[in-house]
């Protein structure tokens, strides 16, 4: 277990690396200057001067890498340069909205899909298992902010049932917080649950065909323990896996999807940055998010190391 | 098997269909997409515009035609530069092993940013145009073509015959360009119809967020964003581009499907090959 994680650990190093060096050429390929940016077109020359030289523009791109690595290291991703805030703080103030919606959309998923996998994989070949894999199919061909405008013309627009757009806080009323996100949740969420559905129902259909299978029916096990208890575990792992990567879904999704539904959420932070122009929120932003994603991505090898240990020859072989 | 034909020529047609009407909307419809007519604003469908029109009076079914040809375009140009370039670097990464260990860590970089999130960050620095998107499309799919044709490459570098080869003397070049590329070909052309049918959605999400293909040239992405505005009054306006964007996705993810089966008929057995596929899938967004 030490050994696996010490190695998983330093796998990350060159990627985190080579993650950091893309963010920071990000900002380098934009046209025009940030300086110009900031103090507009008609800025004098020595306060252009200045302000290039308090940012550290004036130095060599080499030296201004070392300089803004050594500062993320330490956990310094700098200031925005319109609003009077530093971007983790950015980061963390519109953090909560995205987290329960990516949460809620995570639930969605997994109830529908799992359920719906069981049931494809029990009824495998009559009408339910067709209709379930149809909407599967379906569901990994629609982008979700379709879905989100479906959504919000049938149950917001028409059947009056939901809100149309907005977002409530959870320290104002969780219920209320709860069904401004039902919505968007669902449209995030129908794609990993179609995901899901297909990965259980694959994984459930595999694994009735073995033979202890045989041997629990013979012993009379109830048809329901069976699917539920020796089949339904077998297929957890490569749904663990499934969730672990739909967090780039999930991200990138409430991207959209928040701006859909007027959510103030990261999403919403990214897109309105790059409206402002604002290099460094992108940047900060950006790296944040795919630290996270590569980190939840060794939490779930972890975790599925921890539930089957045999992946671990698989896992040293890599 | 008869049943998978049925179905694959039925999307098949779907797809020739879609490209048809968009190519030669001209024969169909007097209008132009990009002229003004303040008088017939938010007309729902009729006989003269078939799909309504938006909130300047342009044609929407001209629109629609139109943007199902610039997202074609744009993933063709991806699939074409991204397969071009994840070909090369696959097989001079699998060729050779200095090489292999730089380009190789800059892909797994490149591999680990969630997709739309570095297409929306560098086409936001760059600024919002068609060149853009297809740059920024490009550069985030290169890794996983590369990394798969990689993998390809290097299962047929440890084949026998190529071992023949190089004590014949047969330099480098000769062996990658007669012997690696041609054993590629097939998971090449899987992965490229892949990249085709993700850049189109990405291309769309990123239009619709107001950072990809710039208005008022239509694409599926922007139409969505300018019938959102709308969507109280004139349903239309989301309902056909909608309509387009998801019967273009489902020809098209169904006919890859049924592609990587026919390329890779081995893996056909479960769950191996669903969970390939599915991961994919998810790593899609």
């Amino acid at each position: 277990m030490k050994w696996f994680l010490f190695h998983r650990l330093m796998a990350l190093l060159p990627v985190l690396f080579v993650v950091s060096l893309v963010v920071f050429c990000l900002v380098h390929l934009a046209p025009g200057d940030p300086v110009l940016v900031i103090l507009g077109n008609d800025a004098s020359p020595q306060d252009i001067a200045t302000l290039r030289q308090q940012m550290g523009l004036d130095q060599p791109l080499l030296a201004q890498f070392v300089r803004w690595f050594g500062a993320v290291i330490s956990g310094d991703l700098g200031h925005s340069l319109f609003l009077n805030a530093s971007v983790t703080d950015l980061f963390m103030q519109h953090l909560a909205p995205t987290m329960s919606l990516a949460l809620y959309a995570l639930a969605i998923a997994l109830t529908f899909g799992l359920a719906g996998g069981v049931v494809s994989a029990w009824q495998h070949g009559r009408l339910a298992d067709r209709v379930i894999r149809s909407l599967a199919t379906f569901g990994m061909s629609v982008p979700g902010f379709l879905l989100g405008l479906f959504l919000i013309f049938v149950f917001a627009v028409r059947l009056r049932w939901f809100p149309v757009v907005g977002y409530r806080s959870t320290n104002d009323d969780g219920l209320l917080n709860l069904w401004y996100l039902t919505l968007p949740a669902i449209a995030l969420g129908f794609r990993i649950a179609a995901l899901i559905s297909r990965m259980t129902r694959a994984v459930m259909l595999d694994v009735l065909q073995e033979n202890y299978i045989n041997t629990a029916r013979a012993k009379g096990v109830p048809e329901s323990l069976v699917l539920l208890r020796h089949t339904l575990k077998n297929a957890l792992i490569p749904v663990l896996t499934i969730c672990g990567e739909s967090f780039a879904s999930l991200v990138t999704g409430t991207i959209v999807i928040e701006s859909v539904f007027g959510i103030p959420g990261i999403g919403s932070l990214i897109v309105d940055s790059i409206e402002r122009r604002d290099f460094t929120v992108i940047q900060g932003v950006v790296l944040l998010i795919t630290v996270c994603y590569v980190l939840i991505n060794l939490l779930v090898d972890v975790l599925s190391y921890l539930a089957d240990p045999r992946l671990s020859v698989e896992g040293s072989e890599n | 098997m008869l049943h998978n034909n049925t179905r694959l020529f039925f999307w098949g047609g779907v797809l020739v269909a879609i490209v048809l009407l968009s190519f030669c909307s001209s024969l169909f419809s007097p209008y132009d997409a990009y002229s003004i007519d303040p008088l017939s604003r938010l007309k729902p469908p009729d006989a003269a515009h078939w799909f309504g029109t938006d909130n300047f009076g342009r044609d929407l079914f001209v629109r629609v035609a139109v943007a199902v040809r610039v997202s074609l375009s744009v993933g063709a140009a991806v699939a074409l530069i991204a397969g071009f370039t994840g070909l090369t670097v696959g097989l001079l990464c699998a060729w050779f092993r200095p090489l292999d260990l730089i380009l190789m860590r800059v892909c797994d970089g490149l591999f680990a940013f969630p997709s739309l999130l570095l297409a929306i960050a560098i086409v936001g620095v760059l600024g919002p145009n068609i060149a853009n998107v297809v740059l920024a499309l490009s550069l985030v799919y290169v890794p996983s073509i590369a990394r798969v044709i990689r993998g390809a490459a290097m299962v047929v570098k440890e084949k026998n015959f190529i071992e023949a080869l190089r004590a014949q003397g047969a330099s480098s070049g000769r062996i990658i360009w007669l012997h690696l590329l041609p054993n590629v070909i097939s998971p090449l052309i899987v992965q490229v119809t892949w990249v085709f049918s993700v850049a189109i959605l990405t291309e769309a999400a990123l239009s619709f967020l107001g950072s990809g293909v710039p208005a008022p040239t239509p694409s599926l992405g922007n139409l969505l964003l300018e019938g959102k505005a709308v969507i109280f009054t004139a349903w239309w306006m989301t309902f056909f581009p909608g309509i387009a964007i998801v019967l273009l996705i489902l020809a098209l993810n169904i006919i890859g499907d049924d592609l990587r089966d026919g390329a890779e008929p081995g893996l056909k057995a479960l769950p191996v090959r669903v969970m390939r596929q599915l991961k994919k899938g998810a790593q899609r967004g």
